[in-house]
């Protein structure tokens, strides 16, 4: 299982104000909020937990096929953070979802696998967030872009016919395709 | 009409639908999807609502009714359905 999310650092300065009262305490468990204050960006904590979130739910919604909004009941842990990457678990009814995040100034990008050899199996494309991002995927890759029988992304690759499992996530300016190449 | 809570008033499901439309408006670009609000509307697929606005919604909606929505309750709130169904619920329990 994968599940990928991407957050737009500026845009969410603009449109998501977690700063909000009651805003962070409706997604966040104590212990994550302890890592948000003792953090140095709270900005970047903030949304470096809550991209582990929601790429472990695409993750979860693609293993189980239920919908839900409830950050709180997917439980981050990291095993390691610095300024540009961030490794952690997010943990949602004795499941465990692994999490490799890419940090920078302009955005907070999470990858999410169920299993930690998928990791060297994946293959991810930055694009930017426009109507005709499924037309710059297929120039970029020569694969397309398509949905599978649980109207759940997938990649076709166009020489080999080879279908794979697929994320797609979009925020502000960018937009991004995680793929299991095996 | 333009009262700060609406707490204690007698709403029909309609009225309820019509200020959760209020409510949601800001947060959605979908215009056409946003005209023709229904009980099948979904947050995320119809309104195209980003996921961290959805927890704006939910805050604008306990300030709007008076309530509190727990986390369990939030879990389903991806319908318009489900939503009113909420409110009506825990305004219930404020009344009672």
């Amino acid at each position: 299982m994968l599940g990928n999310d991407i957050v737009d650092l500026k845009f969410a300065k603009l449109h998501y104000n977690w700063r909000r009262k009651g805003y962070l305490n409706k997604i966040f468990s104590a212990r994550e909020l302890e890592l948000i204050n003792s953090s140095k960006s709270e900005h970047t904590m903030v949304w470096l937990l809550w991209s582990m979130k929601e790429a472990a739910y695409k993750c979860y919604n693609r293993l189980t096929s239920e919908r839900l909004f409830n950050p709180q009941a997917f439980e981050c842990a990291l095993f390691s953070s610095c300024n540009n990457s961030a490794s952690g678990v997010v943990k949602r009814n004795g499941q465990s979802f692994f999490t490799k995040t890419e940090i920078n100034q302009n955005y907070v990008h999470t990858l999410a696998y169920s299993g930690t050899w998928m990791l060297d199996h994946l293959s991810v494309q930055h694009l930017k967030n426009n109507a005709a991002y499924s037309v710059d995927f297929t120039h970029s890759t020569n694969c397309s872009l398509q949905k599978d029988r649980n109207h759940l992304p997938e990649v076709i690759n166009k020489n080999t016919q080879q279908k794979h499992m697929a994320s797609i996530s979009h925020d502000g300016q960018y937009l991004c395709i995680a793929f299991l190449k095996v | 009409m333009h009262v700060s809570s609406l707490r204690n008033t007698i709403m029909s499901k309609e009225e309820i639908i019509a200020e959760l439309k209020n409510i949601i408006t800001p947060y959605s670009e979908e215009t056409i999807a946003l005209q023709s609000i229904d009980d099948e509307t979904d947050f995320l697929k119809d309104l195209k609502i980003n996921s961290a606005n959805l927890v704006d919604i939910v805050l604008d909606i306990e300030d709007r009714f008076n309530i509190e929505i727990d986390n369990d309750s939030m879990a389903k709130m991806l319908t318009v359905k489900a939503t009113v169904d909420i409110i009506e619920n825990k305004r219930q329990e404020n009344a009672g």
